[in-house]
């Protein structure tokens, strides 16, 4: 396993307000690691940052020993909430607009994932349910042949059996030293697909440790990572 | 299959890989699964899997041929052996559970017996 | 990597949009207005200039759609730079800024192309007018007299004039959204530097105060630029040069203003 993501003393701001202070984090390649963090802990920040999204941040992110912003966002396929594109934009003209612009783009395996999911390509971005519209965002990010894949909150609109459909699709296409960063506020049914698990909490990462570590010292993931909280009372 | 959260998933997928070759269900000699369809099947990581057959191909139940898959061993007394060892395990987690309900080993066993009594009657 | 002729076509796409859109809509309301005058007795046309009235309507919105499609592709192009799906692409910023600019420019002509073949059509009616077939052979027959027809044409035409008038409207085009992108990521890049209480407020009053920055300089600008003329600005062409030289300059240094903010400072969200 070689190291495919790092992350260097990483500090960002914006609008006065530290939101990442120091941040350091190493990834290798061929994982499924869970970002774990409260709502506005960071998490989608972290991954922007990553993906060269969130720009003028102290530190480095470097992909491969790559800090090139356009080699990031070659390598890295991040789930996004196609807020670019009019709601009036069908299904198949969002698959025809990443085919053009993302070069690792495969359209069979984006039909296959449409097709399970239920999308058709006439159905316009304005009528999805919340539902249907993360199932998208989560197939056209996962039809991309990238290093890396950051999935944001990817699950909370879908129901449970789609949830169960989606993790198989990525088990059974992973490619074997491709990582995917999964970020969530709960832990929820992925556990058991987890190598790794990553804390976000005070702007840092709190922890970064292997699941069936913290599994072999009799703790569940769920109890983990509410321990984590529990100095601070209930929620 | 349900995993307990609380227990490596590795350790659990060799549980039942065990079971499953002890019960008879992958045969001395026979092919396991890939990696990634038990991956799949069971819906965990590739990497746990591959961590399970590697720690059981050490302990000489399975054998890892290069580009092939994973192999039962033929050595039928090993698995005997593997089998005798779940049972123990088995036996213990009992003793266990019911050593935290107050029950000493002789008294778990008269239990054992008029339990087992009265499902007959039934 | 993605080229930039692939982004070029994606962004030319959503632009094309506007440009169809606009171009029905002034056909359609030329067309209603036409009707109107043609069936109105004593209106807006007389009976002889009906055949032309179609023509007429319609060539009179021009104006109105090309500041719709300015404003509609200028709208589209700040979006494009504000937005997390476009930012996404593997392309770098200097290639995502000339590719949004390009886009808006080439898909403006052809509204204007289409414009003209809207013309070239609504004035066929005109032909089943007598008088006017009379005329147009009239105006043939002196043109056919003339030996000298092409050189008539290119003295009150003169092609370098045509070309530099044709350079400075692309330039000024560019202009027009470089300032536009300028003042929207600046207004922006600063909001991002202040407490985000209020922020649409902030934005918005930063916005006013660049604005008014930028009216003073381009005043001043203009004002030392009369100052420093030089040579003949009888001549057409060097006047024509001098000036879109200077509009050129204006256009690199915003630009490289533009490409700066979006590679080091603007997000997408």
């Amino acid at each position: 396993m070689n190291k495919l993501l790092e992350v260097k003393g990483l500090t960002y701001k914006k609008n006065l307000r530290t939101i990442l202070k120091d941040v350091n984090l190493d990834v290798e390649s061929g994982k499924i690691i869970a970002l774990l963090g409260e709502n506005g802990a960071g998490k989608t920040t972290l991954m922007r940052i990553i993906v060269a999204i969130a720009k003028h941040y102290q530190g480095k992110v470097l992909l491969n020993g790559d800090g090139s912003e356009v080699y990031r966002k070659a390598n890295i396929a991040m789930t996004d909430n196609l807020k670019g594109l009019s709601d009036s934009t069908k299904v198949g003209e969002i698959e025809e607009f990443y085919q053009k612009l993302f070069v690792d783009f495969d359209s069979s395996k984006f039909e296959q994932l449409r097709s399970f999911m239920k999308l058709s390509n006439d159905m316009k971005l304005g009528q999805l349910s919340r539902g249907m519209r993360e199932k998208l965002e989560i197939a056209l990010t996962l039809s991309r042949e990238a290093k890396l894949y950051l999935l944001d909150e990817p699950f909370s609109g879908i129901d449970p059996m789609s949830r169960k459909r989606i993790i198989n699709s990525i088990l059974l296409w992973k490619s074997a030293d491709s990582t995917i960063i999964i970020s969530d506020h709960f832990v929820n049914e992925i556990t058991t697909i987890l190598d790794e698990v990553v804390t976000v909490k005070d702007k840092k990462i709190a922890s970064h440790l292997s699941a069936d570590d913290i599994r072999a010292k009799g703790h569940s993931i769920e109890e983990y990572y509410e321990s984590l909280y529990a100095d601070e009372g209930a929620e | 299959m349900q995993f307990q959260d609380n227990i490596p998933i590795y350790v659990q997928i060799e549980k039942y890989l065990y079971r499953q070759i002890a019960l008879g269900k992958i045969k001395p000699g026979e092919k396991v699964p890939s990696v990634r369809q038990l991956a799949v099947d069971l819906t965990v990581n590739v990497n746990t899997v591959q961590r399970a057959l590697n720690q059981m191909n050490t302990e000489g139940i399975l054998e890892v041929r290069r580009g092939l898959g994973s192999f039962v061993t033929t050595d039928t007394e090993l698995i005997l052996q593997k089998r005798r060892e779940l049972i123990k395990d088995t036996m213990s987690e009992f003793l266990e559970s019911t050593a935290q309900l107050g029950l000493t080993p002789e008294k778990t066993l008269e239990e054992l017996k008029k339990f087992i009594e009265e499902e007959k009657g039934d | 990597m993605t080229t930039f002729k692939a982004l070029f076509n994606q962004m030319g796409k959503k632009k094309r949009r506007s440009v169809y859109l606009l171009a029905l809509l002034q056909l359609v309301a030329g067309s209603v207005f036409a009707l109107w005058a043609f069936f109105s007795n004593g209106g807006a046309f007389s009976n002889t200039d009906k055949p032309v009235a179609w023509f007429v309507m319609v060539a009179t919105f021009t104006p109105f759609t090309d500041i719709a499609y300015v404003i509609l592709s200028a709208w589209q192009n700040e979006k494009e730079y504000s937005s997390q799906t476009w930012r996404l692409v593997p392309i770098s910023s200097s290639k995502f800024y000339l590719a949004n600019i390009l886009s808006a420019i080439v898909n403006g002509l052809y509204l204007v192309l289409i414009q003209i073949g809207m013309g070239i059509v609504t004035f066929l009616p005109a032909f089943l007018s007598k008088d006017i077939r009379t005329n147009i052979w009239q105006i043939n027959q002196a043109f056919g007299k003339e030996t000298h027809f092409w050189q008539k044409v290119s003295d009150s035409f003169p092609i370098g004039e045509i070309l530099s008038a044709f350079l400075a409207f692309l330039l000024f085009a560019i202009l027009v959204y470089s300032i536009i992108t300028t003042l929207n990521l600046s207004s922006r890049t600063i909001t991002d530097f202040l407490p985000d209480k209020h922020s649409k407020l902030v934005h918005f009053v930063i916005m006013i105060i660049l604005i008014f920055i930028f009216i003073v300089l381009t005043n001043n600008l203009g004002g030392l630029l009369n100052q420093l003329r030089w040579g003949d600005t009888d001549n057409g062409l060097l006047a024509f040069a001098e000036s879109n030289l200077v509009m050129a300059l204006i256009d690199i240094i915003l630009g490289s203003i533009n490409i700066w903010l979006l590679k080091d400072f603007h997000e997408g969200k």
